[in-house]
């Protein structure tokens, strides 16, 4: 009998040994195989990826962008520093918190992590997991407003430290169907339009009832990092709309907020002329490739767009309609008369604990200031960058238009145009931490109960004061 | 003399049995020290904290019981409490009940049967975004099919579903209920194999009918399998969290935000893995008292009489 | 005779009801297989389509045909959930056996911590155990997802609880004639609770096969992504693409359902009651 215990005891011991010398084995990466996925024996106590040929220092760079498009960045950046560094490129699957914190828990060396989340951002800086970037901006004789303008400075400002650079900032414009608009008979919509104008189009062009309507927009107000509900307060007030001049509460029971919020909420429970919150969810449109789709298939006549959009429109998703006419136009503001929207950054950052300090700087003064067009427009985004003329910048959009897919349906001289718009930006990114997750987290559940026709605006407005004003006054207390 | 020799001969078998019990579970109680036990210790630990894990072990900092003082004010979790309890109130005897009389159909009264049971296994590994998917346009509000029944059947005003504060709940719930029934027919068709024929014979003769039969030799027979049953099901509904986290995101409002959910969102959302942790283990002491009240009472029965015995 | 086709009448009839019950649970699993072959453009037509307008194969010659290597991911699943399976069954036979027909000490205790454990969330263990694989140096190896599955509470206790369901005099005349154990173990216990093994390893590969979370913290490299996080590497930049997800969520399935198919056999009566008349 005990030799048959023994015999099972040994058994399953040696499938599980088994098993770790088949998990073991397989970490061990191939020189062949490192070209597009992380190994893991580099880890960060080691000196960093020498290379004894060269003398280059491989660089790792952290992102979830595909890695059928990185290849011209990897080839332009290895040749621009040719003898000195070449980058490895590395996927994430995706850009949530919890990927993105346990790859630079992991132990791997990082000389690039990227993250879409300003707050993730912040929470690391303040955690010491990034390393300041001022020196570099000293050393090289720039200024952060200076490269990335104001509005973006003054997020990425912690403490008149800097802890990322945006490589991209998603800006919103609308995109509007065309043949829609001429089926209806109503006007294109135009530069310089206000709410109101927005408004009587959206009426305009709705049509129809139960499976059939066709409504004037759809606007994702779900989406955090867009926060479209609040749009007018901040094209109104600038950036960090939220709080009041000393950060010590919130400014949500303002006018302007208000304002904003029953405008939007009116647009879907009275006017009834953009898509209702439960449709967004059921027929996908709060995934942005569907809002798209929506769009060219005559579902509705406008959506709000950040505008990395344009890869949406692919061959590959299915025949775009025949004579699928999509035009771009600025955001209207609330009186007229001017080019003001926001928009929200992408950023990368260097770990404290990267390979190479100096060539971690080069690889995103690359990717974010000098070559933008390698990692941001190959993925159709506004880089982070203040293009430093209309000329400069209609460069860069006709390169990208060029660079990526064809964009079908697309009225490129219109998009191009538009893009090219001198306009205000007003960053919508939140670093203030104090109280923050609490507010993210009652925002999201309270404008919700608004748009679901269960609570009023002040009384909602209320509340989402009385809640993050606790949660500051809390967090500040400690 | 005679008693002494007995005594050393019952101490011997004892410790015999100790051996024994120790080889048999050795295997898995190390497995389960290792993987289990530590990281819960850990988790316990992390709850006394604040930090935030990519900065390394050297970067907590303690912060002693606010995690615990923190969250009597805070609404969201209470709310989120609340619902939990509601939904496993719901789901899980509604769960149970239907798996009862769907695996004693699926054991013996139908043709088909391998084909049948996999169709209600299906719900249980069908991929979720679908499942969200289907259930968000079945149960759309305005004019999804289940509500287009409802108005031609002359209902007023059907209800919102998972788009309404007041249903999004029990939406969760028919949700909840629909997909565990695979898993619980399972269970209870294992037990089922258990039940000698002979019982059932001997009922026949006794000129029992099926209700009876399922009544007095069934579910009688079945009361370990079903003892199993309902505390893995209280322990599953209270960590509810793949289906909120695709369908509704606790919404609208905190209406269907249930507890591991909310736990999830403050640990990966929102950094805040202390208070997570801490969240945890409220979690935890609560699933403990609800489920495991019988055993402890048994445990505690157990040790009382032993303490008697050996006096 | 008359009886008998009464019977089987009746038979015939809860046989069309169960089937109609049947489709409700089937729906979703329909529209699964439905969008694996539409267009990304078509998927989300209203009212559901449930035959697509354009069928098209391109989503599946996504799957296999492009420079995400699934049939890595499927390897990888298939390595994964089986010795996980194989390992659980191993080990929570053994201990659910010391746990029903051993009395040693501590036991009841032991038992107790056991199952309490299943209260935690195993969300909240994710950072626990990342930390303690990455001191292990399993991290980013398969062993990170087929340690913790090996030894579970849950396993433990499931087939406790049909072991206490065979007789105790069973084993007892067992040990007069001489039988240790181990013994009474293989040759009295386990063939009379097939059933509930087969529960077990339906459940286990079942979790295994679909848990997302866990090769998501501990896994890093493409070349050992499981199938929930390598169907992650079908989507295009910050957007979901449906049809790629579906097909390769139905591809995913078809080892469920053999495991599922073979595994279900078990479940016909008489098999465990045969053993007990002896």
């Amino acid at each position: 009998m005990k030799k048959v215990m023994a015999f099972l005891l040994a058994l399953s011991t040696a499938l599980s040994l088994g098993a770790c010398g088949g998990g073991g084995g397989n970490t061990q990466s191939t020189p062949a195989d490192s070209g597009s996925t992380a190994s893991v024996e580099s880890s960060q106590d080691s000196a960093g990826g020498e290379n004894a040929e060269g003398g280059e220092k491989t660089l790792r760079m952290y992102a979830w962008t595909n890695e059928k498009v990185m290849p011209p960045f990897v080839e332009a950046f290895n040749e621009k520093y040719k003898g000195q560094y070449k980058v490895e490129y590395c996927y994430i699957p995706g850009a949530d918190t919890l990927t993105i914190n346990t790859a630079l828990a992991s132990g791997e060396a990082i000389d690039v992590m990227t993250q879409a989340s300003a707050f993730d951002m912040a929470d690391r800086a303040y955690a010491g997991t990034y390393l300041g970037l001022k020196k570099f901006f000293d050393q090289e004789g720039w200024t952060y407003d200076g490269v990335f303008g104001s509005s973006i400075e003054s997020i990425q400002n912690l403490d008149g430290e800097y802890y990322s650079l945006p490589y991209g900032k998603s800006t919103q414009l609308i995109w509007y169907n065309k043949a829609m608009s001429d089926a209806a008979g109503v006007p294109y919509p135009e530069p310089g339009w206000s709410w109101d104008d927005f408004r009587s189009t959206c009426i305009a062009m709705t049509s129809g009832e139960g499976s059939e309507k066709v409504y004037g927009a759809s606007i994702d107000f779900d989406a955090e990092g867009d926060l479209y509900w609040c749009m007018m307060a901040f094209q109104e007030k600038g950036a960090f709309a939220y709080y009041n001049d000393d950060f010590t509460a919130t400014a949500f029971t303002d006018d302007i907020f208000k304002q904003s919020l029953r405008f939007f909420s009116d647009l879907m429970l009275v006017d009834k002329c953009i898509v209702p919150i439960e449709e967004m969810k059921a027929f996908g449109y709060t995934n942005d490739t569907q809002n798209i789709i929506g769009l060219y298939n005559g579902k509705f006549a406008m959506c709000f767009v950040p505008d990395y959009g344009y890869q949406y429109l692919e061959k590959s998703f299915g025949e775009v309609p025949e004579g699928a006419d999509i035009g771009v136009v600025d955001m209207p503001t609330l009186s007229g008369g001017k080019n003001v929207t926001t928009c929200y950054t992408s950023t990368a950052s260097i770990p404290t604990f990267c390979t190479d300090e100096q060539g971690a700087w080069e690889l995103i003064k690359f990717m974010c200031i000098e070559n933008t067009e390698y990692f941001a427009g190959i993925k159709c985004m506004t880089p982070g960058i203040e293009f430093e003329s209309p000329e400069k910048a209609r460069e860069f959009y006709t390169w990208m238009f060029e660079h990526t897919d064809e964009k079908v349906g697309l009225d490129h001289e219109m998009a191009l145009d538009v893009l090219t718009h001198e306009r205000q930006l007003v960053s919508v990114d939140n670093t203030y931490m104090p109280g923050q997750g609490k507010l993210i987290e009652a925002m999201k559940a309270e404008i919700a109960l608004v748009f679901n026709g269960e609570s009023s605006v002040d009384d909602c407005l209320t509340k989402l004061k009385t809640v993050s004003d606790n949660a500051i006054a809390d967090a500040l207390k400690s | 003399m005679n008693s002494t020799k007995l005594r050393r001969g019952k101490s011997l078998a004892r410790r015999r049995e100790n051996i024994a019990g120790w080889l048999f579970i050795g295997l898995n109680f190390l497995g389960y020290i290792a993987f289990k036990l530590a990281p819960l210790v850990f988790a316990g630990v992390l709850s006394f904290t604040k930090w935030n894990f990519t900065s390394g072990m050297k970067n907590i900092k303690w912060v002693g019981l606010k995690n615990y003082m923190d969250m009597f004010k805070d609404e969201a979790f209470l709310t989120s409490l609340m619902n939990t309890i509601v939904y496993s109130l719901i789901m899980v005897p509604v769960a149970i009940f239907l798996a009862l009389i769907f695996a004693v159909i699926l054991d013996k009264y139908v043709y088909g049967k391998g084909v049948l049971r996999l169709a209600f296994y299906l719900p249980y590994i069908s991929s979720m975004i679908a499942v969200s998917l289907v259930w968000m346009i079945l149960f759309l509000p305005t004019n999804g099919p289940v509500n287009q029944i409802l108005t031609s059947l002359g209902v007023e005003n059907p209800p919102r579903w998972f788009n309404g504060s007041s249903t999004s709940l029990l939406s969760m719930a028919i949700v909840g209920v629909w997909q565990r029934l695979g898993y619980n027919i399972i269970i209870v068709l294992a037990g089922l194999q258990g039940i000698s024929a002979s019982l059932y014979e001997a009922s026949d003769i006794d000129g029992a009918n099926v209700v009876q039969k399922f009544l007095y030799i069934t579910i009688p027979s079945l009361s370990s399998t079903l003892f199993f049953l309902t505390m893995i099901s209280f322990i599953n509904s209270f960590q509810v969290f793949t289906p909120v986290k695709v369908i509704t995101q606790g919404g609208p409002g905190y209406s269907s935000s249930v507890l591991v959910y909310y736990i999830y969102q403050k640990a990966f959302q929102y950094s805040e893995l202390g208070y997570a942790s801490a969240l945890s283990w409220v979690l935890f002491a609560l699933v403990f008292v609800f489920s495991f009240s019988r055993m402890i009472v048994d445990y505690m029965g157990s040790v009382k009489q032993r303490k008697g015995g050996t006096k | 005779m008359k009886m008998g086709t009464r019977k089987a009448l009746v038979k015939a009839f809860v046989t069309v009801l169960m089937t109609m019950f049947s489709i409700v649970m089937i729906v979703p699993f329909l529209w699964m297989i439905s969008a694996s072959f539409k267009p990304e453009n078509q998927i989300f037509t209203f009212p559901i389509q449930w035959i697509p307008e354009t069928p098209t194969l391109q989503n599946y010659n996504m799957v296999f045909n492009s420079d995400v290597p699934f049939m890595t991911f499927f390897w990888n699943s298939i390595k994964v959930s089986v010795l996980s399976v194989a390992g659980e069954v191993i080990t929570s036979a053994l201990a659910a056996y010391a746990f029903s027909k051993i009395k040693f000490t501590g036991r009841n205790l032991i038992f107790l911590i056991y199952l309490s454990t299943l209260a935690f969330p195993i969300q909240m263990m994710l950072i626990p155990r990342f930390v303690i694989f990455r001191l292990l140096g399993i991290y980013n190896t398969h062993m990170a997802l087929i340690l913790p599955s090996m030894f579970t509470a849950f396993g433990t206790f499931l087939l406790k609880q049909f072991f206490d369901t065979i007789p105790d005099e069973l084993c007892e005349s067992a040990k007069i004639d001489g039988a240790g154990h181990f013994s009474i173990f293989l040759r009295i216990i386990c063939p009379l609770c097939m059933a509930a093994f087969s529960a077990l390893i339906i459940f286990q590969f079942v979790g295994s096969w679909n848990d997302y979370e866990q090769p998501l913290v501990f896994i890093r490299e493409k070349r050992l992504a499981t199938i929930p996080l390598g169907l992650d590497y079908f989507k295009t930049e910050n957007a979901t693409n449906y049809g790629a997800l579906m097909a390769g969520s139905c591809c995913s399935l078809i080892p469920i359902f053999t495991v599922f198919l073979i595994f279900q056999k078990q479940f016909v009566a008489g098999i465990a009651t045969a053993g007990m008349k002896e």
